[in-house]
């Protein structure tokens, strides 16, 4: 199987972050720009987690600062969760 | 409990939980600085946890919520994963679990906002007790 999937028609990228959607003409994008889009203004200690499908299980998380490509099979749907944690 | 004897923000994160995501959060029991939160629907994710994957569990909401952060969770039962292995931060039968212990709750998870696996977002009001439901869901996930 093919893990790499094609831009949309119009040559751009289309994801969604929760129900928001996005164009990108990029392939690498920064998540802390597709939080922003969503109108998340990082860092604040939120991830971004790209998602298996809609609403579905998380497959990969990003920091803000990490670069996502959006070419990966996997990359169409994310959610903006809190990060951080531990123990005690 | 008397929900009017909380403070007005914690009263607030109720009304929004009830409002957006779930029907039937509660306040179940004030030990010291905390506020038992009871959350009836908390998504387990399928890929690492056995049915049922969705479970009520307790949030320990410091009552300076927003301007302090939770700290640790109550499950009635123990959060054991698909394959076996032991889940940081457990501690059965805590003290911790005390307030909630004639109703049910018996496993103590001491789980920080932020630590070892980073800095937790900052908490800027009552709403953001949406984002700590996605913090007990994602650190389940992590579990």
């Amino acid at each position: 199987m093919n893990p790499m999937i094609d831009k949309e028609e119009n040559g751009h990228h289309i994801i969604f972050v929760g129900e928001i959607k996005e164009e990108w003409e990029e392939d690498l994008v920064l998540a802390a720009d597709i939080m922003a889009k969503a109108g998340r203004s990082p860092p604040d200690g939120s991830i971004l987690e790209a998602l298996d499908r809609k609403g579905g299980s998380a497959v990969m998380e990003f920091q803000p600062q990490d670069k996502v490509d959006l070419i990966v099979k996997d990359r169409k749907f994310f959610r903006i969760t809190p990060g951080g944690g531990g123990f005690s | 409990m008397d929900e009017s004897t909380l403070p007005e923000p914690i009263q607030r994160a109720l009304f929004v939980l009830r409002a957006s995501i779930m029907p039937e959060p509660r306040a179940d029991a004030v030990h010291d600085n905390w506020v038992y939160l009871w959350l009836p629907r908390v998504h387990v994710e399928e890929a690492k946890f056995p049915p049922p994957n969705e479970r009520g569990l307790w949030v320990r909401i410091p009552m300076q919520f927003p301007f302090a952060q939770p700290h640790g969770i109550v499950t009635k039962e123990p959060l054991v994963p698909t394959d076996g292995h032991a889940v940081k931060g457990h501690n059965a039968g805590h003290e911790m679990c005390n307030p909630v212990g004639p109703i049910g709750g018996g496993h103590y998870y001491s789980w920080t906002w932020s630590g070892e696996l980073g800095q937790g977002p900052a908490l800027r009001s009552a709403d953001d007790i949406l984002e700590v439901v996605n913090w007990v869901e994602r650190r389940i996930r992590l579990a």
